[in-house]
Order: structure tokens, then sequence, then C-alpha cells
């Protein structure tokens, strides 16, 4: 074991600067990041913002071609209904792929809301 | 400021005791078996029929069986970690796969994943092997291991529990409407709106606490306290009790290496 009294002083060797270099980098990065992500929509992923902002509610919907509408829950189409996924965007092409040619996939998150006419 | 980091790094801090790192191995070891049991629940819900999957890559979203084997290699790493058997290559093998997971699906990211993927970096990066391993049968007896991936892991916790306290800082969190929207979502009372206020205001107060509190000798016991409490509330309290297990674990896991007698230097006068 190396005491305070007993180590000499050395002169920064090239390991030692590349492993300062390492260290700081490495902290660098685990502070850049969380950092960085508390500038844009929360919850981000990385940035360690866990439970920081209100749930905002996703619906969804089916307008058949029929006309006959149908609310449907996500939690039964996706493994893990995590609130920073834009599910928007991800939910209504697949969901189209199972419904008939004219049906109406309607997403709402909060105020916005993205109809897809499934083709 | 090249001087404090050479000490930090390679002077008089340059070691610290191996046991309390080697616990730590055998902790997060434990955490990687249960994260795969986790993912193993997930397969179901994944890769059933009617199920929407959204990977990153197309070309890269396995199957059942394919989860399933990740989830065993995953698994096994975890034990090896645990037992130190080849501790580092070990933690890098559970940390790749860690990322592999990660990749499947967008579905799979989540805050107690993203840690467990840079303690297990870190791990591999460190000597955690040095004593109470397999691998310490095939060396001689060493009680010391470099300092600096330890405090790689206490800075870890900081900047968790920082950032955690600092994302809160928004109108939504502070007027206790974004407690409400999760308590709600896992209990039946409603809750009164003041105590919910107060009780977002005390969850962030109490995270820079510990974010801070663990350095200090003065604060450290009861920056542990407040730590636990923190995550026993959200486990009681919210709906979600395997992944915040999973979390809570890892961060308690980390809390022994601030009482490693040799590193309560590390921000205080003693040089």
């Amino acid at each position: 074991m190396n005491s305070p009294t007993s180590r000499p002083a050395q002169p920064p060797t090239t390991a030692r600067r590349i492993g300062r270099w390492a260290f700081w980098s490495w902290l660098g990065l685990q502070i850049a990041i969380p950092a960085i992500q508390l500038i844009g929509v929360r919850p981000a992923r990385f940035g360690w913002q866990m439970y920081s902002s209100a749930i905002v509610p996703f619906e969804l919907s089916v307008t058949l071609p029929t006309g006959r509408q149908h609310d449907l829950d996500l939690a039964s189409y996706v493994a893990v209904p995590r609130e920073e996924i834009d599910w928007q965007a991800l939910v209504p092409e697949p969901l189209c792929a199972t419904l008939p040619t004219g049906t109406i996939v309607t997403a709402t998150r909060g105020t916005s809301r993205v109809q897809t006419s499934c083709e | 400021v090249n001087q404090s980091a050479d000490s930090l790094l390679f002077g008089p801090l340059g070691n610290e005791a191996a046991a309390p790192l080697a616990r730590l191995r055998i902790g997060l070891g434990c955490v990687v078996i249960l994260k795969a049991w986790h993912l193993a629940t997930l397969i179901g819900p994944l890769t059933a029929v009617d199920a929407i999957r959204t990977p990153y890559l197309a070309s890269f979203a396995p199957g059942a069986r394919g989860i399933l084997v990740l989830s065993l290699l995953l698994a096994i790493s975890g034990g090896l970690v645990a037992l130190g058997w080849r501790s580092q290559a070990s933690a890098g093998v559970s940390s790749l796969l860690l990322i592999g997971v990660l990749l499947i699906d967008r579905q799979f990211y989540s805050n107690h994943l993203y840690l467990l993927i840079i303690l297990m970096g870190i791990l591999a990066a460190s000597d955690s092997g040095a004593v109470l391993a397999v691998d310490a049968r095939a060396r001689p007896p060493r009680t010391d291991v470099a300092a600096w991936p330890m405090q790689l892991f206490r800075a870890q916790l900081s900047i968790v529990y920082g950032f955690a306290a600092l994302a809160k800082l928004n109108p939504s969190y502070l007027s206790g409407a974004a407690l409400s929207s999760f308590l709600d979502a896992a209990t039946e009372p409603t809750w009164v709106p003041q105590f919910l206020q107060l009780a977002s205001l005390g969850s962030i107060a109490g995270e820079l606490f510990v974010a801070i509190g663990l350095w200090f000798k003065a604060t450290r016991r009861a920056a542990v306290v407040v730590g636990i409490a923190l995550h026993l509330g959200m486990i009681a309290l919210i709906d979600y009790p395997l992944p915040l297990l999973l979390f809570a674990a890892q961060m308690l896991l980390l809390y022994p290496l601030f009482f490693n007698s040799r590193s309560s230097k590390t921000l205080s006068t003693e040089r």
C-alpha cells in the first residue's frame, strides 16, 4: 500500500496522462449528457429525469370504413408504454397493417392529435 | 487543478481497500441476474401476435427465442460477475449484453438499464476481483486496489441524484401535478394537493441532499437514511415495483463506497 509519506513525487508519465484524460473525459461525458437533456422536452432519455413531469394521457381510436369507432388501449399493444416514446409516430403504421383499408387511426396525446388513413 | 486530479487518481488517494469494491461487484452481478429475469418477463408482451414493436433498426429485432437467449446470456454473465470469475471480462460482457438489450427496442429503455450499463462499464475497468472472487484464488492476496473506479462510482451516484433533482425543477413537478399523475395511476386515494406539493419539494431537497451529503462525514449517515426513505417511498407508492427495485438496488449498493475509511479524505482537507 502506498502511504502519503512513503510515496515519492513522480513526474507525469504517458500512462498517467492517459489515465487522467480518460477519467475526466468519462466524468465530463456523464455530466454533459444529462445537462444537455435538461434543455429539451421532458422526460428525456439518458437524463435521469425519472418522474419529473406529469403523465400526458395518450388516447388511441380507430374509425372503421363502416363509420364505427373503437377506442383502443395502448397498453394492450405494446410491452412497455413509456412516456417519452413518440407513440403518435410509431403506432399508426403497424396498427394499420392489421386493419381494413380506409380505416382512420387517431392518436391523441394531450392537445396534439394525429390522424392516419390506412391504405 | 492538475495537481488535485493527480492526487485524486494517483497520489495519496491512489489506492483504496478492495473489499467494498468486491462487495459492489457481487451486488451488481445479482442485479444483472434480476435484470435478465425482468427482460424474460417482457418477451410475451413484446412478441405477442398483435403486439406493436418499436425497434431502432428493423434488421435488429430478435424474436422471442433471440430475447430468451439474450436473457440467459445476461444471467450467466451476471452470475460470473458475482462469483468474480474473470471479473473484468465478465463485467465487460455484461455491459455489452445490456447495450444489446437497449438496442432491441425503444420500449426496453429504462433508467435502471442505462445506469446498469454505466456501472458495469466502470466495473469492467476496475480490479473488482482482487478479493471475494474466484480470480483472487489464483493471485497473490491484495487488500488495496486503484481508487479511481470507486471515485467514478461515487460521482455517478451524485450525478444521478443531482440531475434527477434538477429535472424536477419545473412548474409541473413543483406544483405537485406530476407526482399526482403518478400516484393516481398507482393508488386509489385522492391526494391532498398541499401534501403533494410538499412531497414534491421534499423529494427534490432529499435528492440534492443525498447527492451532496454522502461526500461529507458530518452528513453521510443522514444522507443514507434520506436516500433509503426516498427509494422505499417510490417503491411503495408507484406502480412499477420491479424496475424501481432494480434502480434502488443499484443506487443503494453504491452507498457503502462512501464509508470506505480511506475514501473519506476525498473531499476533505486531508492531503
